[in-house]
């Protein structure tokens, strides 16, 4: 075999040096019967013969001459040249001979997918995944480009810098390319025969939505998610998702990728029983024949099933997300509540910018603190291990230490220099009035019309600290930073209380600390209660969001005359809030302001649970009066303090200044999302010019590039092909990742937290944590993934969540008890909890996964541990 | 002993510094309800500056000087401090360019 094309029939499993890794998969699995869609391979020799054709040799050779900084430039040149040249006429007429058989055996007009197929891709590691494009939707008229596109690829400053890097001769390299016609597929997916998150072989996991499969592929829509035991093929676990979009089977020129789907079909399940023993069989069979773990594409057009690819499994461990990760890292948990999935490149990009690394570092999208920078801070003589675990749980379970008195000068150096760079804030911030920050609306609103502000530039203007005469624009993030006092304020409280009044309730500083008026977010709970007592007012209002699914309720209340009243103070509610949004600090997040289903589903719950927040509030207020007048009574027995109450005095102080505290940084963190929502809305609009010029394709890939791809694409030095298969690679990565937990740690390990837990695991279903929030609750689990989906939690379930933020809190309402996979004492849930009197554990690991809704559990939030009961049946959804 | 007094009235000079500083940012602060708060704002840089008067005058001239050194260093590091604010945004932007 030499140059000529290839049908896919005819190449073998051996065969990767001539049809690379790809075709030789696709051929093998023809072979063997799988019903794969009819193809041809442009060879790895005609790769080789064309860049001799055009005498590509010099080029290549003078590749040495240029340091990795310089690939950019050599390599454009290089590709140029591929691109600009035109095929021997031989080779493009065998290739435009071999798409007219496959045209003639459909009978129809085609569109092939292109894929570059790597001699050396997919062996071993598949170190050139990603390097290497592919095209999709391809008409004749386009093959040839699209071929030399391909074989262009070979020469992006990637994958020449990965080939100098591992001793490649780069004169050495060619690619096949495999040609193969794109099934009009109704409903696409993928297979893997293996847990790729949990890595468990008994299970088989299929994901599948509406269209072709690039949807998933591309990680553009959630698909439709199903766990099927491998031995009956019985289904272990179904989740349907809410499938907004779809990739059309024909892409029309100019059009978008991705089409809406029918409201319809959004929620119906893509899969009968039937499909998913079919997909099962078929996954099975591929394991079977590859002999290892298979991750398969398939569709189906027609009632027929067709297999596109199988390759073999890459199971994320965290042996993987920390893979070349050097020095040994904690994550920071006060920030994990938002970061729980990691952030997209862009975002973290930007993120990046604000931190000040080495000490806080972004890793995979997850936030770190490197424990090398915080150990030389900290004036303690102890191992990393400890040191780990101070940073991990320093805020419940402090391990004890030793301080080094070589460090402690340092220490105290460390903290004067701290003064002296805040210092002027904490004095400035120390009796600012409420309203200080309201003027941040304003600037905002500016920022957002000044065409002048870019993205990076909102940032700069509206998230750091670099004007000095600035006192609303820079200040929000230092508030924020300053008022960490708080905690400083709570630890004083709690020696005080616990110094002078014994055996008082656990969460009595907490308590003491309640109740604070003014708190943005606690006005915003307020306000989403005043619409869903609106909404009451009127039937047909009531009606609607009870019985209209919350993505389809706003369309229906503008169509219904009754509702205007309700609306506009939707809209007065969206004007104060709209910039909230679930996982805020992710700058993909749509706001409330653009999607007003979470606030609409907020309400809805509301009215389904009938409970009224005010009464909750007079509780608490009730069980905080009542333990003021206890620790009065306590204080009674000291000296003086009949007569002058100072010691009272003192705590009320203190307390009175730990509150204003956490309002401030409550308060502050109000603005900075909206100062996120300011750079959302910039790169929106850089996202419709790029759209509108072709630079990018689909809504929400903008996301996915790195910031200065941005900044190229901008200039113009950076289209479409450039980034294409990054922004395809980047949202497979980001939604594996996002299925996983973040490790603890990176590069050390936390110490074994005492003798009590040890214990406790032994005696069976239970799951460790930490406790957020104290009190013992037994009740039924509710699982919820996403509140603005699932939001009927009933009085008394208790919520398990992967997260929460400011949009769960009307769920708190309603619940008995809180268990949250991530979080600390200082996170949302757990702030959100003990200001509803309720016991909360949070950072349980997998907990979403292992409790399913409907059994019971205990959760006791005095020792942050939780147990599961004998099962009521039920699933996780 | 004299060099540790010295250090210690630096020190001083810098710490009241601090407070005068925020006390200059209070016109800028309260802006915008300042026909309301401008006692509280003139009182706030009155205390502050009047007390590094009344301390820069007992001090001795050598630790006089000291004293004024400390106000004058630490001005200079709080306004140096937010050019590089800046640069570092820049350099973070560089880092991100080289990745």
């Amino acid at each position: 075999m030499g140059t000529e094309i290839l049908g896919l029939e005819d190449v073998r499993r051996g065969d990767i040096a001539i049809a690379g890794g790809k075709g030789a998969n696709l051929g093998e699995l023809i072979a063997k019967g799988f019903p794969v869609p009819p193809g041809f391979v442009v060879p790895a020799k005609a790769c080789e013969e064309f860049f001799q054709h055009i005498a590509l040799g010099r080029e290549i050779e003078s590749i040495k001459d240029f340091s990795p900084d310089e690939y950019g430039q050599c390599c454009s040149s290089i590709r140029e040249i591929i691109e600009k040249a035109d095929l021997p006429s031989g080779l493009a007429e065998s290739i435009m001979a071999a798409h007219e058989e496959l045209v003639n055996r459909r009978g129809a007009e085609i569109v092939c997918a292109v894929r570059s197929s790597g001699t050396a891709e997919d062996l071993g590691e598949a170190s050139f995944a990603g390097q290497h494009e592919t095209y999709y939707y391809v008409k004749a008229d386009r093959l040839l480009q699209m071929i030399k596109h391909c074989w262009a690829s070979l020469w992006s400053p990637e994958a020449v810098s990965y080939r100098t890097t591992q001793g490649i001769d780069h004169s050495t390299v060619f690619m096949a390319v495999v040609v193969q016609e794109m099934i009009q597929s109704t409903i696409s997916g993928v297979t893997f025969t293996a847990n790729p998150v949990t890595g468990n072989r008994d299970e088989i996991v299929t994901e599948s939505s509406w269209g072709m499969g690039a949807a998933i592929v591309d990680g553009r829509v959630t698909p439709d998610h199903y766990v099927v035991e491998r031995e009956s093929l019985k289904i272990r676990e179904k989740r349907i998702a809410e499938k907004k979009f779809m990739v059309p089977a024909r892409l029309e020129e100019g059009g978008s990728r991705l089409l809406e789907v029918p409201h319809d079909m959004r929620r119906k399940e893509t899969l009968s029983p039937d499909m998913i023993r079919t997909v099962s069989q078929w996954a099975i069979k591929a394991e079977e024949h590859f002999g290892s773990a298979q991750d398969i594409e398939w569709a189906i057009a027609d009632g027929q099933f067709y297999m596109l690819q199988s390759r073999p499994i890459t199971v994320m461990g965290h042996e993987d997300v920390t893979k070349g990760v050097e020095g040994k890292y904690v994550i920071f948990k006060p920030l994990i509540e938002n970061f729980t999935d990691p952030l997209t490149p862009l975002t973290g990009d930007l993120m990046s910018l604000l931190f000040s690394p080495p000490v806080m570092q972004l890793i995979r999208g997850w936030a770190y603190l490197s424990l090398k920078h915080v150990k030389a801070i900290l004036p303690f003589k102890a191992s990393d291990e400890a040191f780990a675990s101070l940073i991990y749980g320093w805020d419940a379970h402090p391990p004890e230490m030793k301080i080094s008195p070589l460090k402690l000068p340092f220490t105290l150096i460390g903290l004067f220099l701290g003064y002296l760079m805040f210092g002027v804030l904490f004095a400035r911030t120390r009796r600012i009035p409420s309203d200080f920050m309201d003027r941040f609306r304003d600037l905002a609103g500016r920022v957002d019309k000044d065409p002048a502000y870019g993205p990076f530039e909102t940032l700069e203007r509206l998230a750091s600290w670099s004007r000095l005469l600035d006192p609303v624009g820079n200040q929000v993030l230092l508030v924020n930073f300053t008022a960490a006092r708080y905690i400083l304020g709570l630890g004083v409280l709690q020696k005080l209380v616990r110094r002078w009044a014994h055996d008082l309730r656990e969460d009595a500083e907490a308590l003491l600390c309640s109740g604070t008026e003014g708190v943005l977010s606690a006005e915003m709970g307020r306000g989403i209660w005043a619409l869903a007592k609106e909404a009451k007012k009127t039937l047909a209002v009531r009606e609607a969001l009870e019985k209209t699914k919350p993505e389809k309720v706003l369309a229906k209340l503008q169509s219904e005359p009754e509702a205007s009243e309700f609306l506009k103070k939707l809209d007065q509610f969206l004007a104060q809030n709209g910039h909230r949004a679930l996982k805020e600090l992710e700058l993909q997040s749509a706001r409330w302001e653009e999607n007003p289903s979470p606030v609409l589903g907020m309400i809805r719950n509301y009215l389904l649970v009938e409970s009224d927040p005010s009464q909750h509030e007079r509780k608490i207020d009730q069980t905080r009066q009542d333990l003021e007048e206890e620790i009065k009574q306590k204080l009674e027995k000291y000296p003086f303090e009949r007569l002058f109450r100072p010691r009272w005095r003192l705590i009320q102080y203190v307390a009175s200044r730990t509150k204003f505290f956490a309002k401030m940084r409550e308060n502050s963190r109000f603005y900075h999302i909206m100062a996120f929502y300011m750079v959302r809305k910039k790169i929106l609009r850089v996202e419709e010019e790029f759209i509108s010029q072709g630079k990018l394709r689909c809504k929400g890939d903008i996301f996915f590039l790195r910031w200065p791809e941005l900044v190229k694409m901008q200039a113009g030095d950076l289209e479409w092909l450039g980034v294409e298969d990054r922004i395809r690679d980047r949202r497979m990565e980001h939604i594996r990742l996002s299925k996983m937990v973040p490790p603890k740690t990176i590069g050390v390990k936390l110490l074994e937290r005492d003798e009590m837990e040890k214990e406790i695991k032994a005696v069976g279903d239970v799951l460790t944590g930490q406790s957020a929030s104290p009190g013992d609750y037994e009740g039924v689990a509710h699982v919820i993934l996403d509140p603005s989906i699932d939001i009927e939690l009933k009085p008394g379930e208790i919520l398990v969540a992967p997260y929460t933020d400011p949009a769960w809190t009307p769920l708190f309402l309603t619940a008995g008890a809180a268990v949250v996979e991530v979080g600390s004492y200082l996170s949302h849930a757990g702030t959100v909890a003990r200001e509803f009197g309720m016991p909360c554990v949070v950072d349980v690991p997998d907990c979403t996964a292992r409790i399913h809704s409907g059994v019971r559990l205990i959760v006791d939030g005095d020792r942050g541990f939780v147990r599961i009961l004998k099962g009521e049946g039920g699933e996780s959804e | 002993m004299t060099g540790i007094v010295s250090m210690v009235v630096f020190l001083l000079g810098m710490c009241l510094a601090v407070q005068l500083v925020a006390s200059l940012h209070g016109p800028l602060d309260y802006s915008y309800t300042i026909k309301t708060k401008f006692p509280e704002v003139i009182l706030r840089i009155l205390i502050w500056g009047g007390l590094c008067v009344v301390l820069a005058i007992p001090f001795g001239d050598r630790y006089r000087s000291s004293f004024l050194w400390g106000l004058a260093v630490y001005a200079v590091f709080y306004l140096l401090f937010y050019p590089a604010t800046k640069l570092m945004l820049k350099r973070n932007l560089k880092l991100l360019d080289r990745e």
